[in-house]
């Protein structure tokens, strides 16, 4: 024995993960990265592993992510969604997914729009847990690939950057788990949006607090910026796009009135003129592709380490 | 245009000449020198008897009818009044048709008064058409010279809106200015609550709605880290509010307007619809609490609550007119005749030209050599009688109509501009 394994058998978070877990998770991404990148991209590791996606929420990037990290693994899998679920039919989430352990799965990779839902999951059903966003909470394989970008793209040297996250804190899981998974590994974290989209007590997380972006932007390393996304927030907490795009989005002239170059990032989908512009989204500076492409190896990586738990 | 003005008491509490009776120079704009005798030939020069100058009056929260009410006031008629009352600064309030909540708006309003000797000084609205709900855009009517915001006339009654506005404007360190007035408990109200709106037989306002959403005003504020302009505040409640806010040193500075400090409910026994204002002229305690929250320096400013009415909206039964009275032209002679005896003349006017500044945040205009001129000349002993012909409104409910007033006005200076009125 004595390889190296994960101090979880869920990773419903990074808040639950060690420094250890996430260099862990890096370096089996590093080997899963060269094997995606080879003609025959298909390794056995997961085989005979059923893998389920529960997706009670809308997604994309993500599912489509997940899906390729498990069959890369050679897992077999199956695919589930709010609309075509028996959720609306009044019946519990353990009891759903509980029916699908039945038919003998091994691992549950769930989006769920509460906070909280894949740890009741791990408490209550005999499957290994990946979260895959949990509402406005955590959202821990998308922090592990921005953080494995950061971590590639500086050569493992991490400690002491400085990150900006910007954009619309308050309704944002990857800022919590970017955050956690930042400071986890020596980082610097400063969020950036108007005050109304940062909430009350986020300073007591231990990281900076800004309104102006132009300062945000001089003080950073990397910026990590999110999408904005006014047309679903109930309350209106910004006057306008237009406004929003004007004052704190990312644009070309920004970049240039800096003193240094910076990273910059989006966990995506793009709203190109508003948050960011094109000119930004597609320049030099941007790692925003590689990012994606980093997704699948991370999340190869997480589902891998969590079957080598299994007994 | 330059101009010498001949031994005049300069009253500015931030100059080093205050209180000293002096000659000031004035060339292009600026204030060229100040001193016990200035000599210069063929300049005009302005002397009269017992002449004094502070910096120029500001108004916050004038009412503003164009666009969409032109027929009561435009922005020339409005420029008149303030000169004719000896106002160089009016903050208007955003309740135009359509609201002042857009960049282009503000971007009109400054350019329609480029040429004024008045600044026009938008307030922009805190949503859209003032309707209480969405945030308006803020940052870009900031950047086109909005100094506040505001719902103007209405009072933002919805708690969320109003948090999220004190948050959103600090980041432009600009405030909010809400007149504290809970609509759900104010209501029918047209009148003061008390013995004389019994006597009156008219619905009364209770203090209590002006108290409750003080309080949740000054509470946001701490909550948000926001500035609070607590505007026209009536109450003696609202005194002590805002006394205990200052000195938790909460960023709350407040308003009062003129009518509250120069008379009581009893008035309005005479059912003149030109004292049917809002807020309600109160009771006699109310006023000496207002009075005493001025002299203290709790309360911070003086306002005109200017409001121009169509005739036929005021030449109706008391219970029928509609609320607002004009005050700008009349305003300093009546404060100065009803309060000579306890408000000394140096805060009186500190409370219409500095105070309201500091409300703003804006810089003193301090008579100072070197300094751009922006100032008020006056005479607050002079007497003269405020007839129909002193209005400069395009309407009339101007209370006070062929009183004798003690206090006039002579002119201003600002914006390069001398104005004898």
């Amino acid at each position: 024995m004595g390889k190296p394994q994960l101090s979880v058998n869920h990773v419903t978070g990074i808040k639950e993960l060690s420094r250890e877990d996430i260099f862990l998770i890096f370096e089996t991404a590093n080997e899963f990265k060269q094997v995606i990148n080879r003609p025959i991209k298909k390794v056995p590791s997961l085989r005979d592993i059923t893998i389920a996606n529960l997706f009670f929420e809308d997604s994309t990037r993500t599912k489509l992510s997940f899906e390729l990290a498990e069959k890369r693994l050679s897992a077999d899998v199956i695919n589930f969604s709010a609309s075509s679920s028996s959720v609306k039919k009044g019946e519990t989430l353990i009891d759903t997914v509980n029916n699908i352990l039945y038919m003998k799965v091994d691992m549950i990779v769930m989006r769920h729009p509460s906070p909280g839902a894949p740890h009741l999951l791990a408490k209550h059903v005999n499957a290994n847990i990946v979260n895959a966003g949990d509402g406005t909470h955590e959202h821990p394989t998308q922090a592990l690939l921005d953080t494995f970008s950061i971590y590639q793209h500086f050569n493992g040297e991490i400690k002491g950057k400085k990150v900006v996250i910007v954009g619309d804190i308050m309704h944002s899981r990857v800022a919590l788990s970017n955050i956690y998974a930042m400071q986890k590994l020596g980082m610097e974290v400063m969020v950036c949006g108007p005050s109304t989209l940062i909430p009350k007590y986020f300073h007591e997380l231990g990281v900076l607090v800004e309104n102006n972006v132009q300062k945000a932007l001089e003080w950073c390393d990397v910026a990590n910026i999110l999408r904005i996304q006014l047309e679903r927030q109930q309350i209106r907490y910004f006057p306008s796009l237009r406004e929003y795009a004007m004052y704190f989005g990312v644009n070309r002239q920004r970049l240039d009135n800096l003193s240094k170059n910076i990273l910059i990032m989006h966990p995506g989908p793009i709203n190109r003129g508003i948050e960011i512009t094109s000119d930004v989204a597609d320049s030099e500076h941007s790692i925003i592709l590689e990012q994606v492409e980093n997704g699948v190896a991370v999340r190869m990586a997480v589902l891998y380490l969590l079957a080598s738990t299994r007994k | 245009m330059n101009c010498l003005i001949k031994k005049a008491r300069v009253i500015d509490k931030n100059s080093s000449w205050n209180g000293k009776i002096v000659d000031i120079l004035i060339k292009k704009g600026k204030i060229e020198e100040i001193s016990d005798e200035i000599i210069v030939e063929n300049i005009k020069t302005i002397g009269f008897e017992g002449l004094c100058i502070s910096p120029g009056w500001l108004d916050i929260g004038t009412t503003l009818t164009e666009p969409g009410h032109e027929d009561l006031d435009d922005l020339h008629s409005l420029q008149q009044s303030a000169l004719k009352g000896g106002f160089t600064g009016l903050a208007v309030f955003p309740n135009t048709k359509p609201s002042i909540d857009n960049k282009a708006m503000i971007d009109a309003l400054i350019k329609r008064s480029s040429d004024f000797a008045v600044d026009i000084m938008p307030v922009g609205a805190v949503t859209y058409s003032c309707g209480g709900k969405d945030l308006a855009e803020m940052f870009d009517m900031h950047s086109s010279g909005a100094v506040a915001f505001s719902e103007g006339k209405e009072s933002l009654q919805h708690g969320g809106v109003m948090l999220r506005a004190l948050k959103y404007a600090s980041m432009l360190n600009l405030s909010v200015i809400n007149r504290p007035d809970e609509r759900t408990i104010s209501e029918i109200g047209m009148v003061d609550e008390g013995i004389d709106a019994v006597n009156i037989g008219l619905p009364g306002m209770p203090v209590l709605a002006e108290t409750l959403m003080l309080q949740r005003d000054i509470q946001l504020a701490e909550y948000t880290g926001g500035s609070l302009i607590a505007h026209m505040v009536s109450t003696a409640d609202s005194v002590k509010l805002i006394k205990q806010a200052k000195r938790d040193e909460l960023k709350v500075k407040a308003t009062v307007s003129w009518h509250n400090l120069v008379e009581t409910s009893k008035i309005l026994k005479g059912f003149d619809p030109n004292h049917k204002v809002m807020p309600p002229i109160r009771n006699k305690a109310q006023r000496n609490a207002l009075i005493k929250g001025l002299t203290e320096g709790i309360i911070d400013g003086i306002v005109s609550n200017h409001t121009p009415i169509d005739l036929e909206e005021k030449r109706k039964a008391f219970s029928d007119a509609a609320f607002g009275a004009l005050g700008l032209e009349q305003m300093f002679g009546v404060l100065r005749s009803k309060l000579q005896d306890v408000v000394g003349l140096e805060i009186l006017v500190d409370k219409l030209s500095n105070g309201p500044r500091e409300v703003l945040g804006l810089e003193p205009a301090t008579i100072e050599t070197g300094n751009d001129c922006n100032m008020t000349i006056f005479q607050p002993d002079q007497k003269w009688i405020f007839t129909k012909e002193d209005v400069q409104s395009k309407s009339a409910n101007a209370p006070y109509l062929d009183m004798e007033l003690t206090g006039k006005v002579i002119g201003i200076y600002n914006r390069r501009q001398l104005i004898i009125s």
